[in-house]
């Protein structure tokens, strides 16, 4: 485990933010994206009790579901869920819904929906390349809250992903980006967040985002 | 609507930042550390960083600099060089890097990049491809380390990649990186229209019309070496990059009608 102390901070927490450390890719530029918010955060590979948690990830997605059992995470977010924040990046949102085509494995229910992949295909001139690879934009559906709306205007994200969120629950779909054709990119219910890209690979544009999104969730 | 990348390739020799033609007559150019800031705070897309010479003499990648390095950016990363085995690759991801991009390895180990793929996803591993033409002008497979081509037809390297996983090809023009004269458009065309993974285009890019150019002849995304290192015909350092006005430009709208018929996949 480890953390960083600042003392000095936009944002008002009342602890620090707890990073879920499934050794899964890249932790560290999470922890900075934090550090430029200057607030205060933890990394734990075991569960530690917070009120935000950050479940960040690559990879394949039931190597994630293993990693989040075995290390007593998955449990320990499902009895945490009902009053605290969660924030899943990428890999880590695929986790917080329900399943997906790239694996056999059951998410943690925490979110609805279900990830598949994309088909890749091609027009008269360009194919569509599986992954999705790249920045995009991100549109606010007709449910998206206004500090979200505004938040993500003129803005771009780094997205690397070959599986795309589909939900039963319009509600839940608070943005949308397109590749090839419209999925959700971001998914929130209650204090509970998905987004499908990197915020923490995003230029001030997910910085902004997070700090958004973490003045909301900390109200 | 996804935009193009355009990204700065940086070539370290151990902790030194140099630049190459043909990747020969090397120069250097200063401390990478302070180049990576740069093009942090100039928003590039994404950095490409190769030790070029890392493999060539079995060195073992430096993670605490790599770390370091890392943590100036607020971009993806992709490290290549040296990468020969499993844990290697895990400690350059939790230094702080998205993706490896491996050629060397991959060429002697099949299975290495298998390994590679599954244990990281393939979204995580780059397959690099130098490329030279021979004397015939057919575009064949470079082998750095034994200044030679590769017995393997280009094509075949390339399917090889794909059915290991890769998630990107990152292709570099060995005659043109350096130059400044443009990219091999035909190199690019035949090369990207049949990789159903991002390709991207490097060796030759002098100008933003090089870039437009790329991605019109069917790449994903550019390589720009010298381009955002130099200025002027005497080769001042000087680091640029696009602006996001310059940037906007080079987007192509990409939207499929739903109802038509899907190829490809699986």
């Amino acid at each position: 485990m480890w953390a960083n102390q600042s003392s000095h901070s936009g944002l008002i927490l009342e602890s620090p933010i707890i990073i879920v450390d499934l050794g899964l890719g890249n932790l560290g530029s999470v922890g900075s994206l934090l550090d430029r918010l200057n607030v205060p955060w933890v990394s734990s590979e075991q569960p530690v009790v917070g009120t935000i948690y950050i479940l960040p990830g690559v990879g394949a997605f039931d190597h994630g579901i293993a990693r989040l059992r075995s290390t007593g995470w998955a449990d320990f977010l499902i009895s945490e869920a009902p009053t605290k924040a969660i924030i899943g990046l990428c890999l880590g949102m695929q986790l917080l819904c329900e399943g997906s085509e790239e694996g056999a494995e059951s998410g943690l229910h925490l979110l609805p929906g279900r990830f598949r992949r994309f088909a890749g295909g091609k027009t008269a001139e360009r194919i569509l390349k599986v992954p999705h690879m790249g920045w995009n934009v991100v549109s606010a559906t007709a449910h998206c809250p206004s500090w979200l709306e505004h938040s993500i205007q003129n803005s771009r994200y780094y997205f690397v992903h070959s599986f795309y969120y589909e939900g039963p629950d319009e509600v839940a779909k608070l943005g949308e980006t397109i590749y090839g054709f419209g999925f959700t990119s971001i998914v929130g219910r209650g204090k509970i967040y998905g987004l499908q890209f990197h915020p923490e690979k995003s230029h001030k544009f997910g910085v902004e985002l997070m700090r958004a999104l973490l003045k909301e969730i900390g109200k | 609507m996804i935009r193009p990348r355009v990204i700065p390739v940086l070539l370290l020799e151990d902790q030194r930042l140099v630049k190459t033609k043909n990747f020969s007559n090397q120069r250097y150019l200063g401390d990478p550390i302070n180049a990576l800031k740069i093009f942090t705070e100039k928003e590039a897309d994404e950095v490409i960083i190769l030790d070029i010479a890392c493999s060539f003499q079995g060195r073992r990648p430096d993670i605490s600099f790599l770390r370091d390095l890392a943590s100036e950016a607020m971009m993806p990363l992709t490290y290549g060089g040296g990468i020969s085995n499993i844990d290697l690759a895990g400690e350059i991801f939790s230094s702080g890097f998205e993706k490896v991009s491996v050629q060397t390895a991959a060429s002697l180990s099949p299975r290495f990049l298998k390994e590679l793929v599954s244990m990281y996803g393939s979204q995580a591993i780059v397959g690099s491809v130098d490329v030279r033409a021979d004397d015939a002008g057919n575009f064949r497979h470079w082998i750095h380390s034994v200044s030679d081509y590769s017995p393997l037809p280009l094509g075949d390297y390339l399917a090889f990649l794909l059915d290991a996983g890769v998630g990107e090809v990152f292709c570099t023009d060995v005659d043109r990186e350096g130059t400044r004269t443009g990219l091999n458009l035909e190199l690019v065309h035949n090369l990207s229209l049949t990789c159903p993974v991002p390709f991207v285009a490097h060796g030759g890019v002098g100008s933003l019309g090089d870039i437009s150019a790329g991605l019109e002849a069917g790449a994903d995304s550019v390589g720009i070496g010298s381009f955002s290192l130099f200025h002027g015909p005497h080769e001042a350092l000087l680091l640029s990059y696009p602006s996001a006005k310059e940037l906007a430009l080079l987007s192509k709208p990409f939207v499929m009608k739903p109802d038509e018929p899907k190829v490809g996949g699986d």
